[in-house]
């Protein structure tokens, strides 16, 4: 069977093209329905963890769920005790401390050493400490104190500092994107980290760690106050709490993850610094800066923190959407274009020898770069998994099947170890 | 880019055979991730607790020096006297004991929260028409300070010291709120009470409503400590307190003071003031102290 797209040929039982991704089932040419990171999705499904953390699998995924919930109710149950130092820390490192476990549990940084990864985490952490106390303490803490202060709904909305709020809610989120990109912009141009989910990846790392460090610095009061253990507005604490856990620290991530994929590009090595990377930018920018005018704006109606939580994850859920949208065109688009200018690109990207889908199991065929059964993108695929599949490593094109020829199985002896020890 | 809607030029690819693998096949997707479903959520919960652990010690080393409670003043002396200092308790210490008002002024006190505001129940003042209230002027925005700096209570006619540089973000019937836009804020309120009615029982009522601890966390509050009655001024009464404030996009310590006033003819004038962050509240109230002083002053019928 011909793809319609590519030209392959696939396997009559084929579901998708092996090659391309496209949906092989009538009516679905685009492929709306199934998300090309994790098939058994929609696309524009808000699911989290699949989009953040893409080269997971279905089972594995699953596993951060768990984690991530049993973490976040013991948080909550520190915040509930009136434990805010305890809560507040956790709250803030969660989901970074998630993501360097995720980091080390797909193996990204095979190639490269550890302190790359968590050189990440600490180098945007302590560019984050230092916008934050430029912000808050060091230039503009007048502003702070009136803006932060006039927020309590007895002075109304006629309290608010308009330049305070320009301060605030425009010029630091700008100012913190470029110190979210830096050092992610950085591992994304390096050679074995070029592809798309790589940059994302890399980028939702710093965005949190940024998040993280970002908390720390604006609720140090906690840490600080004649009391440890408070009793009264646990209910605000435990808004401010799931706020600062979930909402904040991964629309930093996803808005941050946007930009730094952009910079990758869909293709072999990195775009850079192209429009569609400053229009990307410029997104990123634009969602913290909607987040935090929200979330002002909203603490001077009743229920304000509430409200300011539930917009936050409208703001969140749109940013997922896009970091969905974008990786899907992107897996498509490039396999297709791949395929179609046939330089043998794409072997870099695709299965050597022939091996079983992560996803769904299933036999991948030799030089797939989608699983046949669920459509599932290889490039997804844990850096584990892309090794058993025989995929060569950089530079690209060493050990690859000619594009066009039947790629063979290695020798036993050869065959790269699909046990969880190999690559590292 | 975009998709290509033409075929590849390419020569169409060999089918894909699908060879007999020498690879025995996965047991399961586990295989291809460093680590298993326990490790996975083992790490995290344990990285999380040790972090909350590690803020829980940063909560315990970082204990700051506290902020003097000596700063209650005496209004309309002139002289800024300050009383003696007072003793912090824990939340809710203040009350010494509970009013016997058949209607606590609490519920005639405009709420700290501007949303739950009370309606126009304290607006009895004496010669209004009770009948026909006039509406806040809330909608219409807050009033101007006039050239003197004072903005009038509407509810009872008692006139409010604005100082130079401090703009009126809010005002209503009861009550008028202003900042000097670094930090310091002053909240004014007023209505009528039984002229028994002390001071310190409005305080002591009142105090959720001015501090709302869903704002106010970590409230502690010192006694209530009555000052000396001056001119028509016969019950005046003060409480210090600090708390964290708190919200989504931080939190800060505050510091400040409510001072409330009962005049012989049952008109009560509360005043607030406070400033964020708590440690420069000591730096703040010289230009605060102008608003107890000339307010409570006139209050009085001194000024």
């Amino acid at each position: 069977m011909a793809c319609p797209t590519c030209s392959s040929d696939n396997p009559e039982v084929a579901s998708f093209c092996y090659r391309c991704g496209t949906s092989l089932r009538a009516g679905d040419a685009k492929r709306t329905a199934s998300y090309a990171v994790q098939s058994a999705e929609g696309v524009t499904q808000f699911a989290l963890i699949s989009t953040v953390m893409p080269h997971t699998s279905r089972h594995s995924a699953d596993n951060y769920r768990w984690a991530v919930i049993l973490a976040g109710v013991l948080v909550l149950a520190a915040t509930a005790l009136g434990l805010l130092p305890i809560a507040i820390a956790a709250a803030a490192f969660l989901v970074p401390l998630a993501y360097l476990v995720y980091i080390d549990d797909v193996n990204l940084w095979e190639e490269a050493p550890t302190a790359v990864v968590v050189g990440l985490f600490v180098a945007t952490g302590a560019l984050s400490v230092l916008v934050s106390l430029f912000f808050f303490d060091w230039v503009f803490d007048a502003q702070w104190a009136s803006f932060a202060g006039g927020t309590r709904a007895r002075g109304g909305i006629g309290s608010m500092s308009f330049p305070a709020l320009l301060i605030f809610a425009v010029l630091l989120p700008v100012v913190a994107e470029v110190a979210k990109n830096v050092f992610a912009v950085l591992l994304a141009a390096q050679p074995q980290f070029d592809d798309m989910i790589d940059g994302l990846t890399f980028g939702v790392a710093a965005g949190t760690s940024y998040a993280a460090f970002e908390t720390c610095v604006v609720y140090s009061s906690v840490f600080t106050a004649q009391d440890f253990r408070t009793t009264s507005g646990i209910a605000t604490w435990m808004v401010v709490v799931v706020n600062v856990m979930v909402v904040k620290s991964l629309i930093y991530g996803t808005a941050t993850g946007i930009a730094v994929a952009s910079f990758s590009g869909k293709g072999e090595g990195y775009d850079g610094f192209t429009p569609a990377y400053f229009a990307n930018f410029g997104l990123a920018v634009g969602a913290n800066v909607v987040y935090w005018l929200g979330v002002r704006l909203m603490a001077y109606l009743p229920y304000g923190n509430s409200l300011g939580l539930v917009w936050g994850f409208v703001v969140l859920a749109v940013l997922v959407v896009k970091v969905r949208m974008m990786l899907q065109v992107a897996l498509l688009e490039a396999a297709v274009e791949a395929a179609a200018v046939g330089d043998g690109s794409e072997d870099r990207r695709s299965t050597f020898v022939e091996t079983f889908c992560p996803e769904c199991e299933n036999v991948l065929l030799a030089n797939a770069s989608f699983c046949i059964v669920c459509g599932t993108s290889v490039r997804s695929s844990s850096r584990q998994a892309r090794l058993a599949m025989g995929m060569p490593p950089v530079p690209a094109g060493v050990g690859a099947a000619p594009p066009g020829t039947l790629a063979l199985p290695p020798a036993e002896e050869d065959a790269p170890e699909s046990d969880g020890g190999a690559g590292k | 880019m975009t998709t290509p809607q033409t075929p590849p030029q390419t020569p169409p690819q060999t089918p894909p055979p699908a060879p007999p693998s020498t690879r025995p096949p996965v047991k399961s997707s586990e295989e291809y991730f460093n680590s298993s479903r326990i490790r996975v959520i083992g790490m995290i919960t344990v990285a999380t607790v040790a972090v909350g652990a590690l803020g829980g010690l940063a909560g315990v080393v970082f204990d700051p020096q506290p902020v003097p409670k000596d700063h209650v003043h005496q209004p309309a002396t002139g002289t800024g006297t300050r009383l003696a200092p007072l003793t912090l308790g824990g939340p809710g210490s203040s009350a010494p004991h509970r009013s016997g008002l058949e209607v606590p002024f609490a519920v005639r006190v405009p709420s700290a929260d501007g949303t739950e505001s009370p309606g126009p129940v304290g607006s009895i003042s004496p010669g209004a028409d009770v009948s026909g209230s006039p509406a806040p002027t809330q909608g219409g925005g807050p009033a101007v300070p006039d050239d003197s700096g004072k903005v009038t209570i509407e509810a009872t006619g008692v006139d409010v010291y604005v100082p130079p540089g401090w703009s009126v973000d809010n005002q209503n019937e009861n009550q008028v709120y202003f900042s000097n836009g670094d930090g310091s804020y002053a909240f004014a309120f007023s209505g009528v009470e039984d002229p028994s009615t002390t001071a310190g029982d409005v305080i002591t009522s009142a105090l959720d409503s001015l501090l709302p601890p869903d704002v106010y966390t970590q409230r502690r509050t010192s006694d209530v400590q009555t000052l000396s009655p001056f001119g028509s001024v016969v019950s005046i009464a003060a409480i210090e307190y600090e708390a964290l404030w708190v919200d989504n996009q931080g939190s800060a310590p505050i510091h400040g003071q409510v001072y409330v006033g009962v005049r012989q003819d049952g008109t009560v004038l509360g005043i607030e003031i406070e400033h964020l962050p708590a440690e420069d509240f000591a730096d703040s109230v010289t230009e605060m102290y102008p608003i107890l002083d000339n307010s409570f002053g006139r209050f009085a019928g001194l000024g």
